[in-house]
């Protein structure tokens, strides 16, 4: 055989991998994006100060915090302003209502579930990952699956694998032979990250699945469907107190439950909790400033029964960061 | 409390079990009723809440669905011809001055109306420019548009695209989601933006056939309503806390479907009037079932009480002439009153009677039977019939031989002595062959047995009896003659027949319970014929074939009969045939 017989197998071989792995890296989504995007707004805009809600009434600082961190995070806030003799209003919600609180300026400091999207990114204002949490797979605690693999887990909820006989359980048996009811909440798609992390576009998305707008339906409708899969953290899990009602699966042989799995990368979906304050000296609020450093320093000692994977870990662990903003996980 | 009860005790006691059962069947239906209805009541609330939380959800399931339909539905008239051919038709300028033009009938860029309403019903529908001015709007109705829509601007048009944006515009809640028409080189033509304002109608829409439950949107921090599904029930600002008291408000949850920026939840209301309608419907169902079925079973037990006490009205009065008849117990004390306590009255009376009757009995046979003979009389008074009956038994008689002459020659004292020693001796023997001690006559003595216990081996008794007496006969003569006295031969007769047995005498007199009848003289006769045959006992035939099988087989031991032919009885026509029983 000639030398260019093989240069041509090999250019083929190593074109056909390329394709390849682009091809499969196209399915899960980016867990992140551009940092150095800024929203154009409006002058007028830019020149508003930050005016609180009236029903607020007065207040030294107000903070909108997303529900899934607001239990964990709330007793440091209300400990700062005791320590502080600072009046800390404190909302809370999604990052939709999140982004709208920032974009009407009624809030010196709001949260995330998502690493930031470019709407997100008003003038002004800058990001703080405060942590990551695992996003469990959760089924019905009576389906004998226990484990599948990332692959299985995105060909589900994209209706390609559409039984549960078609995914082994943890003996090596196949699962029942019923149809697989996917559940999804495809919140914050303009944000990268959660379930993008599974498939990057929601028309990725099995067409046949059930959707739902908020996280108790999700669990409900997976605790009483002996053939339903979803997603959620389990801080939310535990919360709503439906832990003995639903399971999480393990991905690949790794459990959600354990932030190990996340904090090396190995556990492929999880939530970024990112905190945002504004930079402008005419919107910024000294006040918010320090209770911003005090709870990203603060953060690493809230009990791990939250499953907040801290930011100090992610750094330690080799994750990427631009200033106090998560932009990439470890090489 | 005596006095209390007595007009009560004077009631019958058919109509006290009546009225005590229908008592005790009402406070126990009282009791039942109260924990049953508390029970069911908590359980039916429970079950229904759970349902009613239930249909919450798929309310908000449809909302969800209704939402995601505007999303799904422009991106479909984003792809149709007729809205691409028309916008190329138009030849809009970025330079152009816009003027908008509105569209309530038929619209050219969009399919049939009606066709339109299947997926979802949209109440504008906006046609923007590559610039984002709106060119050409379509309302469902005359409301106005907020003017934020007719030139979105970046932001607006950024979070509106691929998504259902739920955000606030002019101070009222809005869905917005548009999608860009672009050519075949990707460049954007225009963009389609559905607009809805979420208001009471949009509620209602979002549950299709309305079904009568309560939807609203709440503000985030559950303080007020914002919107709902009837504004006349539940109207825009109503305080949450005040419409606790009427509602059950289920699922108050942030809405997080695409994108909302509205701090909302969304919440289902259920009227706890009702939910009490619906429980108090089942409660007074089921009470109405329960008071029936304890009035029938009360009326059925006063039935069943009724009877029992009527048969005990009646055992009683029975029980109570009885008890007057043979007690002679005065009754005046307790006549009129309690049918009870008189009932105990006359038991007391008979419980005497009876010990009275039993120490009689006692009394009366003691000196005929031995005691274990007087306890089964006791235990079974059916086998001492005391009145004239005809029963076949075996009578005994024995004497001691020569004892006439013997009496004269020696002195009283002595002459009692010796017989009473005989005596003695022979009544302790045919008591332990329980026979019935009759007489005694001069030197002799007569018994029987088969009355007033009949027993079916009377005769074997009455031969072992015999045969006991003979030895005991011999231990007797060995005691006189080692006291020095005379000794005598003791001549025992037997016969079997029937006989009339009973107390016979002078009644109020002297009264004695004795048989008569020819075998009692044929057995006396008998027993004379001992000194004629030098023989201690003889028997009769009839007596003999009773024993017979017994001497054969062995059961009867060291014996030996010897048939003595026949002989003349005084007072009897035929001869007697007769056997001497004679020990081995």
């Amino acid at each position: 055989m000639s030398k260019q017989f093989w240069a041509f197998i090999l250019c083929g071989f190593a074109l056909t991998l390329l394709t390849g792995v682009a091809a499969t890296a196209q399915v899960p989504g980016s867990a992140f994006s551009d940092p150095t995007a800024v929203l154009d707004m409006p002058e007028s805009w830019k020149n508003q100060p930050i005016q609180y809600d009236p029903s607020i009434g007065k207040a030294d600082i107000v903070i909108h915090f997303n529900r899934q961190v607001y239990q964990a995070l709330r007793p440091l806030v209300e400990r700062f302003g005791k320590e502080n003799d600072l009046k800390i209003a404190i909302t809370r919600g999604t990052c939709g209502i999140t982004s709208g609180v920032l974009k009407n300026k009624r809030v010196d400091i709001g949260m995330f579930c998502c690493p930031p999207g470019k709407t997100d990114r008003f003038p002004g204002l800058s990001f703080h990952t405060v942590g990551i949490m695992p996003m469990a797979l959760l089924v019905h605690p009576e389906n004998s699956v226990d484990d599948i693999t990332f692959e299985q887990a995105r060909q589900i909820f994209q209706g390609e694998i559409y039984r549960w006989s078609d995914v082994k359980d943890a003996t090596g048996k196949p699962g029942r032979n019923v149809p697989i009811q996917v559940i999804t909440r495809r919140h914050c798609k303009k944000r990268p990250g959660h379930w993008k992390l599974l498939l990057e576009d929601s028309d990725l998305f099995s067409p046949k699945l059930q959707e739902v707008g908020a996280i108790p339906d999700m669990l409900h409708l997976v605790a009483s469907n002996t053939a339903a899969v979803g997603y959620e953290v389990m801080q939310m899990v535990r919360e709503m107190d439906h832990k003995d009602m639903v399971k999480p699966l393990k991905i690949d042989g790794l459990s959600p439950t354990v932030a190990a799995n996340v904090l090396s990368a190995q556990y492929p979906i999880y939530r970024t909790y990112t905190l945002s304050s504004w930079e402008d000296v005419a919107v910024r609020n000294p006040n918010a400033a320090l209770l911003l450093q005090y709870l990203l320093a603060e953060v690493e000692h809230v009990d791990p029964q939250y499953g907040i994977v801290p930011a100090s870990s992610l750094r330690d662990s080799g994750w990427k960061f631009k200033g106090n903003e998560l932009i990439g996980p470890p090489d | 409390m005596a006095t209390v009860l007595e007009p009560f005790r004077r009631v019958s006691l058919t109509l006290r079990m009546v009225v005590l059962t229908a008592l005790v069947g009402f406070a126990v239906w009282a009791v039942l009723d109260y924990i049953q209805t508390r029970a069911l009541t908590r359980i039916f609330q429970s079950h229904l809440t759970r349902m009613l939380s239930q249909e919450a959800l798929e309310d908000r399931l449809n909302f969800d669905r209704y939402i995601t339909a505007h999303h799904q539905l422009v991106r479909i008239l984003t792809g149709q011809k007729q809205l691409s051919e028309y916008i190329a038709g138009q030849n809009w300028s970025p330079e152009d001055t816009v003027h908008v033009k509105y569209w309530r009938k038929q619209v050219p860029w969009l399919p049939r109306l009606s066709a339109l309403r299947t997926v979802t019903r949209p109440r504008h529908v906006l046609l923007l420019d590559a610039q984002g001015r709106a060119r050409e709007v379509y309302r469902s109705s005359d409301e106005k548009l907020p003017d934020v829509l007719l030139a979105p601007g970046t932001y607006l048009l950024a979070q509106s695209h691929d998504q259902s944006f739920l955000t606030s515009l002019d101070g009222n809640p809005y869905l917005i989601t548009a999608e860009s028409v672009t050519n075949a080189q990707g460049a954007v033509l225009a963009t389609l933006m559905l607009a809805s304002p979420i208001d009471d109608e949009f509620l209602v829409d979002t549950q299709g056939i309305h079904r009568g439950r309560l939807f609203a949107l709440v503000k985030g921090d559950n303080s007020k309503i914002v919107t709902s599904s009837d504004l006349e029930l539940l109207p825009a600002g109503s305080l949450l806390e005040h419409l606790k008291e009427r509602y059950i408000i289920t699922g108050q949850e942030f809405y997080e479907f695409g994108e909302s920026e509205l701090p909302i939840k969304v919440a289902s209301f259920v009227a706890i009037d009702e939910i009490e309608s619906m429980t108090d419907e089942v409660v007074t169902e089921e009470r109405r079932q329960r008071a029936m079925m304890a009035f029938v079973l009360i009326l059925s037990f006063a039935g069943v009480m009724t009877l029992i006490t009527r048969r005990i009205e009646q055992l009683t009065q029975r029980i109570t002439d009885f008890s007057e008849e043979v007690c002679y117990d005065p009754m005046e004390a307790v006549r009129g009153k309690d049918k009870l306590a008189i009932l105990e009255n006359r038991f007391q009376c008979l419980m005497k009677g009876v010990t009275h009757s039993q120490d009689i009995i006692r009394s009366m046979f003691s000196s005929y039977v031995s005691p274990k003979v007087v306890e089964e009389l006791l235990a079974d008074p059916e086998k001492a019939k005391l009145g004239a009956q005809r029963k076949n038994v075996t009578i005994l008689f024995a004497d001691l031989v020569g004892f006439t002459g013997l009496a004269e020659k020696l002195d009283p004292e002595e002459v009692v002595a010796l017989l009473n020693d005989f005596f003695k001796a022979m009544t302790d023997i045919i008591f332990k062959w329980d026979g019935t001690f009759d007489k005694i006559v001069g030197d002799e003595i007569m018994a029987f047995w088969g009355a007033p216990v009949e027993v079916p081996n009377h005769a074997e008794l009455a031969v072992r009896c015999a045969l006991h007496m003979t030895k005991a006969m011999q231990e007797l003569r060995k005691k006189w003659e080692d006291a020095g006295r005379t000794t005598l031969e003791c001549g025992i007769g037997l016969d079997t027949g029937e006989v009339l047995v009973g107390n016979i005498g002078a009644e109020g007199r002297k009264m004695d319970y004795t048989i008569i009848g020819d075998p009692v003289n044929t057995a006396a006769r008998v027993e004379r014929l001992t000194r004629q045959y030098q023989a201690n006992i003889l028997l009769t035939e009839p007596t003999f074939k009773h024993i017979e099988p017994l001497v054969e087989s062995g059961d009867i031991r060291r014996v030996q009969v010897i048939e003595r032919g026949f002989v003349k009885v005084k007072g009897k026509d035929n001869d007697v045939h007769i056997y001497e029983l004679r020990e081995k």
